[in-house]
């Protein structure tokens, strides 16, 4: 629909540009509406009152390092925060869905819808630093700045260079994953899919019921995670063929913990890094293959 | 010029993600390798680069963390414990999960909480009630609905471990009597 065929290896890619773009901005458009269906918890007395993130974002003694991160960053910004009131917040949020819808329906003002979607999806870590954040909203943020990139580049060979950065990043995390995966026992065992899926975070009682007493089922689901995570670059590498393979398993992959755990946010953040991998990996067998 | 900024800045950009994983998979201030040392201190002084850390869905808990809330009653009577937990429909939450951030703050400031009063020496009997995490979870806790009657609420962190029999679970903190504020008006 979006793509051209021809395209693929060739030129700057577009047509898998505008794809991404769809892709990321349905992505901001599912997280908005979201923010909306719960925004009486960024009101007074919420989990995420502007009143209490100052405290949230103040190093507490011996506070774990993973909080602290986004603290140094944004505390820079920190002023910022006095100025997002609630209403100013949700505001934000609707402008953030407006943004997206002008940037699917108008491709001309895709960069500056970029840019300012960009603005406002720092606003919710200013406001509220590390907490109720998760890995989806890093990678939607890096596939926005890197487009916001892309229709900046002055030359084809930059925006190229724009395509194999996401596909680079985007193979860096799967191949992370799973190593970190392979290192653990518990993945290793087939333990750990039973583990996470009894979390009040991840709680799932439909898969529990399936994976309860079935402990190959666990033990092959999990290795199985483990290989394709891992033979995410060889995949892509070999060709558009093997990179296809890899994105039906990737479709799969996500829905599957979209439905499991709930991570439907995750699905439309790695969806719009496919189209970069496509292009990439045709890119990348016809100057080393020649296919 | 532009196009050989734009190139280099994003091949830098990619080459610290590559070694902000390898800090993530191998990093250890007291591994026995000195890379290892080096590592950990790339990812301690690199946070406000804000490098990917690309560890999705590899987190397996040791336990789960639950947090429960009960009420006093006018008459001093005490509510059974309820899990504060959000109610979710396993066939709509692939595409629609609204609450999930919430349930992910409360479970974080929990596990927070948790992890400080288990590093905590020397610690004063009171100290507890200023730390940031209780004061946010306090205040999470004291908006949900009160029951009809209700003057006081306490909160209660429970952690459920999975790999033990002996010790299946265990009360990691149960907060004082907290005095809910116009009760009246909200039952």
């Amino acid at each position: 629909m979006f793509i051209d065929t021809s395209e693929i290896g060739h030129g700057s890619g577009q047509a898998f540009a505008r794809a991404m773009v769809i892709f990321v901005m349905f992505g901001v458009i599912l997280d908005s509406f979201e923010l909306l269906a719960a925004r009486r918890l960024y009101a007074a007395g919420g989990i995420f009152d502007r009143g209490t993130k100052p405290t949230y974002q103040r190093r507490e003694g011996e506070a774990p390092d993973i909080f602290s991160s986004y603290t140094r960053f944004f505390s820079v910004l920190g002023v910022l925060d006095s100025f997002v009131t609630y209403r100013i917040f949700v505001g934000i949020i609707c402008l953030q869905i407006a943004m997206a819808v002008f940037a699917v329906v108008a491709p001309v003002a895709a960069p500056y819808a970029l840019a300012l979607t960009i603005c406002m999806r720092l606003v919710p870590m200013v406001r509220h630093g590390a907490y109720g954040s998760e890995g989806a909203d890093h990678v939607l943020l890096i596939v926005l700045a890197a487009l916001l990139t892309y229709y900046l580049a002055p030359s084809p060979l930059a925006r190229r260079g724009v395509m194999w950065f996401i596909a680079a990043e985007t193979m860096l995390a799967y191949i992370t994953a799973g190593v970190v995966k392979a290192r653990n026992h518990r993945w290793r065992q087939g333990t750990a899919l039973t583990h996470i899926l009894s979390t009040n975070l991840f709680k799932c009682p439909l898969f529990l019921e399936v994976f309860a007493e079935r402990q190959k089922l666990n033990r092959a689901l999990c290795r199985s995670v483990i290989v394709f995570e891992c033979a995410a670059p060889l995949l892509v590498l070999l060709g558009p063929a093997g990179c296809l393979v890899f994105i039906v398993m990737g479709v799969v992959f996500h829905l599957s913990i979209a439905a499991a755990q709930g991570l439907n946010l995750f699905v439309f953040a790695f969806f719009a890094t496919y189209p970069a991998l496509l292009f990439t990996s045709a890119d990348f067998a016809r100057a080393v293959w020649g296919a | 010029m532009f196009t050989s900024l734009l190139l280099s800045g994003m091949a830098l950009y990619f080459a610290l993600s590559v070694v902000n994983q390898l800090a993530l998979i191998f990093g250890d201030l007291a591994g026995p390798h000195w890379w290892q040392k080096r590592l950990m201190q790339f990812r301690i002084q690199s946070r406000s680069l804000y490098l990917p850390m690309w560890t999705f869905f590899s987190w397996v808990p040791e336990a789960n963390v639950s947090l429960f809330i009960r009420d006093r009653l006018v008459d001093g009577q005490l509510t059974p414990w309820r899990t504060v937990k959000y109610l979710y429909n396993p066939w709509l939450r692939v595409c629609w999960n609204p609450d999930r951030r919430r349930e992910k703050a409360s479970l974080q400031l929990s596990a927070l909480l948790v992890a400080l009063l288990g590093k905590a020496t020397d610690l004063q009997s009171d100290a507890v009630f200023s730390w940031p995490s209780y004061s946010a979870l306090r205040d999470y806790c004291m908006q949900l609905s009160p029951s009809p009657l209700s003057e006081s609420r306490q909160f209660m962190i429970v952690k459920q471990y999975f790999a033990s029999n002996l010790w299946p679970s265990e009360i990691s903190f149960i907060s004082p009597h907290l005095p809910i504020a116009g009760n009246a008006l909200c039952s």
